[in-house]
């Protein structure tokens, strides 16, 4: 090691160091620029509604419930028109019209002489 | 969190404990950080007062940023380190342009060879140091002091200055070169003997 090794070794053993009054002052801004943590607060009183709800399970399976119930009614009252059609479309061709006469004589028997 | 426990955690997980509102990160981080943030302004500045001030504002800042501290991208002593080493650039600055403005202020300006001699009769080694830094270039006893007297690495110091690997270690080797120049030849009044005749 040379003698400015040596002398770098020692500077830096006999760095100033920080008097209490320095650490006090680094210390009191800390603490003055500290984010404060938020207190836990309380939890907050359930209304009625939230009471009501709270008999079937909650929000969720409510509005899930709510939703059905709409759905169901726009199926019964609306017309299923766009599902005739394609039935039409898909059954036309293959349906095949039969007529027979089952009682050939009774017009005959109708007729006044 | 108690101190003990906080013994092991790195330099950023204390800063985020900070600025979660831990008490005991706070001191443990100032415990780390401080000393050498005014070891290294006081080699700068030759001024302890100075040095405290730069240290102290230094640390302020670092309080500041906690709360958006961002993960990963630097190191809490490091960012501090740059702090410092700008604001010790800007007082260098300040005072080249009192010295500047009115120079009936301003001292006679030393001579590094006197400074040196004055220290050696003193017996003072680390005053002889401390002469021989204020004698390099100022970018050239940045590199210095941090790499030989801080002991940071070259990529360390390479973040703090803001300049490449390369440029850290050709700063740090004339820097080196220019104080074993000024120091040449006072190594036996500083107490060392003549590497030269430990040769022969």
């Amino acid at each position: 090691m040379t003698s400015l090794d040596d002398m770098f070794t020692e500077a830096r053993l006999a760095g100033p160091a920080p008097s209490d009054a320095l650490s006090a002052r680094v210390m009191a801004d800390a603490m003055a620029v500290q984010p404060r943590a938020l207190p836990p607060r309380a939890a907050p009183t359930p209304g009625l509604l939230d009471r009501l709800f709270g008999l079937f399970g909650g929000t969720g399976p409510v509005a899930g419930g709510v939703l059905a119930g709409i759905a169901g009614l726009a199926i019964g009252y609306l017309q299923p028109e766009g599902l005739a059609s394609l039935t039409d479309t898909l059954l036309a061709s293959s349906t095949t019209s039969v007529s027979m006469d089952l009682m050939p004589g009774f017009d005959t028997l109708m007729t006044e002489e | 969190m108690a101190r003990d426990s906080l013994a092991e955690i790195s330099d950023e997980a204390l800063l985020v404990l900070y600025a979660n509102g831990d008490p005991g990160a706070a001191r443990l981080l100032m415990d780390r950080l401080l000393p050498p943030l005014l070891r290294y302004a006081a080699r700068m500045l030759g001024d302890r007062a100075e040095a405290e001030d730069v240290a102290q504002e230094a640390m302020l800042r670092l309080w500041r940023i906690a709360p958006d501290w961002r993960s990963g991208e630097a190191q809490p002593k490091t960012w501090a380190y740059r702090v410092a080493v700008n604001l010790c650039t800007d007082r260098l600055r300040a005072r080249k342009r009192r010295a500047t403005t009115n120079i009936d202020d301003v001292p006679e300006p030393q001579d590094p060879g006197a400074s040196v001699a004055g220290a050696m009769m003193e017996d003072a080694r680390m005053a002889a140091l401390n002469a021989a830094l204020q004698a390099l270039p100022e970018r050239q006893r940045q590199a210095v002091v941090l790499r030989h007297i801080e002991g940071m690495t070259n990529p360390e110091i390479a973040v703090i200055l803001q300049v490449g690997v390369e440029a850290v270690e050709s700063l740090t080797a004339r820097g080196k070169r220019a104080l074993q120049a000024i120091l040449s030849g006072q190594k036996a009044a500083l107490g060392y003997e003549d590497e030269d005749e430990d040769q022969r």
